[in-house]
């Protein structure tokens, strides 16, 4: 009786509307979801709009994977980093106090044993990481998850682009006044190369993080309740998760070379050299400099003379 | 509906047994949130330890001194206090069979990465291929073809060439019958990990040649059908050439013996000819000359010789008992 009233309260939910209770077999989404791109100057739609992956924007909603996918996350950065002391670091020497016999004391081997007076603690902390496992396809699903959940409550917006043409603040908090997110902390996604103005506009303001497409957390997902993001940030972030699978399959391998395929180039005295380091640079600097004025052969001679071959002393330009 | 379908929920938890109650949670309404994530119950249990609770504390489950009882306790299991254990009071025996086994790999996950676009079909495949789209992910001395899913090969429109170092019967079958070719390769270690990693090889190692317990399996996968290519011993080649003789003159032979048999055939046919003529002149001579009218042969010796013999059956004697009635 029971388990029939359950599938009748899980179908009704998930036929119609979108909701956070879907059954784990089914999609949320029916058909694909576009969204209408917003000006960031003006708050205002235009024309154009921008559909989202189905692979990744419209996955069954499973709230024990982003459970886990958040521990992972929290406890990745974390150790203990403090130890107590043992029995080998102690303040006292590692000598009998007296001997086992023959005097009226108890017998104990060391003074600062566990249980006495001034002993260290048995059992102490000790310095490790408090990481976890979780398979790759595991954190890969959860991320996805995350992300639908986030299109169904509504925190998405997509912005052209996050440029600016003066690198100060009070322009973006007008901006940020439109978006009716002043009060509330908000999340801008960027792509790899965000722009340098807003970066240093952005830097001040505690209400607003900025961060690019690979530090996009499922932490900060769930954090903020109202997210902006370009519309290459869109498409970075479909590349960089359908790569991600790939690599899990097996495949976008990166193709080695022997080493006698690749190829070794040659001299060419009329070419000008490409040294890597700057060291090298400057002593060619130095030689051509000498090669010009014709005092070549005075630097060889004025050299000191030694048994071992020592460095060579750098000229003073002064 | 809605409202009804819920009171209807409330009841049944009411009423259900513990075991109904443990079914996992339903998908709910609450946002996702830091605060509101939990995980399937069931999913993480509380470890018990020795000294919390009152039935695991005190001694903590190792008894009152002794031994037992001290930090780094015990001793290893074979020890049975002096007496000589049994891994000592027994002999040895015997041998453990080799821990180099090839990997086996069935026609359908071959078949399956095809049709993903993951192996390339026009080409041979060999077990970099394999290795490439994850068939396995760890391949130390070889692979071997065997034929689950080989019904599959029809859904295929290319014929395929499969290198492998073995392969069982049925497996070359179907492969043959869809018009394709399995070949068997020779690799040691070495040789296997520079043909699956051939950057790390900068220079280019030479072929092995197999020992003679290696040769003799390659031998046993040709008679089922495959086609080979290895560095072959001395002995291997003065063998082929031994057999390439023995069926040059076996060829010869049958042919000679057939023509043989012909003549033989024909000869045979002759003279049966001939001895029917003979026996029919010599009765036609026989019935003129002789006077036949008492001549029997063999001459009657005695009457009741041989088949004629009359037999009579011995009379049934019985023994007499003499009974003293006194």
């Amino acid at each position: 009786m029971l388990q029939q009233c359950l599938k009748i309260f899980r179908f009704s939910f998930a036929a119609n509307t979108p909701s956070l209770a879907t059954p784990w077999s089914l999609r949320p989404f029916k058909n694909e979801v576009s969204l209408p791109i917003i000006r960031f100057h003006d708050a205002q739609p235009t024309g154009q709009s921008i559909t989202l992956d189905q692979e990744i924007f419209n996955q069954p909603i499973r709230r024990d994977l982003v459970q886990r996918l958040v521990r992972y996350t929290d406890l990745y950065n974390k150790k203990i980093t403090k130890a107590t002391l043992e029995l080998r670091d102690a303040a006292a020497s590692g000598a009998k106090n007296h001997p086992q016999k023959k005097t009226g004391k108890a017998r104990q081997g060391h003074r600062q044993r566990p249980g006495r007076y001034k002993g260290i603690k048995a059992h102490g902390r000790k310095i490790r990481s408090l990481r976890i496992d979780l398979p790759r396809k595991v954190r890969l699903q959860a991320l996805k998850v995350g992300l639908t959940a986030a299109l169904i409550e509504g925190k998405f917006t997509v912005i052209d682009t996050e440029k600016l043409n003066e690198g100060r603040t009070k322009h973006l908090v007008q901006l940020m006044k439109s978006f009716q997110s002043y009060t509330q902390p908000l999340l801008i996604v960027t792509s790899v190369d965000p722009d340098d103005f807003f970066l240093r506009a952005s830097s001040n303001l505690q209400t607003l993080e900025t961060c690019t497409v690979k530090e996009f957390n499922i932490i900060k997902i769930l954090k903020f309740k109202s997210i902006l993001i370009t519309k290459e940030a869109v498409l970075q972030l479909t590349e960089s998760l359908k790569q991600r699978k790939l690599t899990l399959l097996g495949e976008n391998k990166i193709v080695k070379k022997k080493f006698s395929e690749y190829p070794i180039e040659q001299y060419d005295p009329t070419k000008p050299l490409d040294l890597k380091f700057k060291v090298l640079k400057e002593y060619l600097e130095d030689f051509e400099k000498l090669k010009q004025e014709g005092q070549l052969d005075k630097f060889i001679q004025d050299m000191p003379k030694t048994k071992k071959v020592g460095r060579i002393n750098t000229i003073n330009h002064h | 509906m809605f409202q009804t379908l819920q009171k209807l929920r409330v009841i049944c938890f009411m009423f259900a047994t513990t075991a109904e109650r443990k079914v996992p949670p339903l998908p709910s309404d609450l946002p996702f949130t830091l605060n509101n994530l939990w995980d399937n119950p069931g999913a993480r249990k509380i470890q018990k330890r020795w000294g919390r609770s009152g039935t695991r504390g005190n001694a903590c489950g190792r008894g009152q001194r002794g031994q037992g009882a001290r930090s780094g306790a015990g001793v290893p299991p074979k020890f049975e206090g002096g007496q000589t254990p049994l891994t000592r009071r027994l002999p040895k025996w015997g041998a453990k069979p080799s821990l180099e086994i090839y990997r086996e790999v069935n026609i359908c996950q071959i078949v399956d990465r095809i049709k993903q676009g993951r192996i390339d079909a026009t080409q041979p495949i060999q077990i970099r291929d394999m290795l490439e789209s994850r068939i396995f992910s760890k391949c130390k001395y070889g692979v071997k073809l065997l034929a689950r899913g080989a019904e599959r090969l029809a859904e295929l429109n290319t014929p395929l060439t499969i290198e492998v170092s073995d392969a069982s019967k049925t497996a070359i079958e179907a492969i043959k019958n869809a018009g394709g070719q399995v070949k068997v390769v020779y690799f040691t270690p070495l040789l296997l990990r520079q043909h699956m990693f051939p950057d790390k090889y900068p220079l280019e190692l030479r072929q092995a040649l197999p020992p003679s317990r290696a040769v003799e399996a390659i031998q046993r996968t040709e008679e089922r059908g495959a086609v080979s290519n290895y560095i072959k011993p001395k002995w291997v080649i003065e063998e082929e050439v031994e057999k390439q003789k023995l069926e040059e003159l076996a060829k010869l032979e049958v042919d000679t013996l057939k023509v043989q048999l012909k003549v033989a055939e024909t000869v045979e046919t002759a003279k049966k000819e001939k001895k029917k003529k003979k026996q029919k002149q010599q009765e036609e001579k026989q019935v003129s000359t002789l006077d036949l009218t008492n001549f029997k042969y063999p001459a009657v010796i005695e009457p009741g010789c041989g088949k004629d013999k009359i037999r009579q059956r011995k009379p049934v004697v019985y023994k007499k008992i003499s009974l003293n009635i006194d």
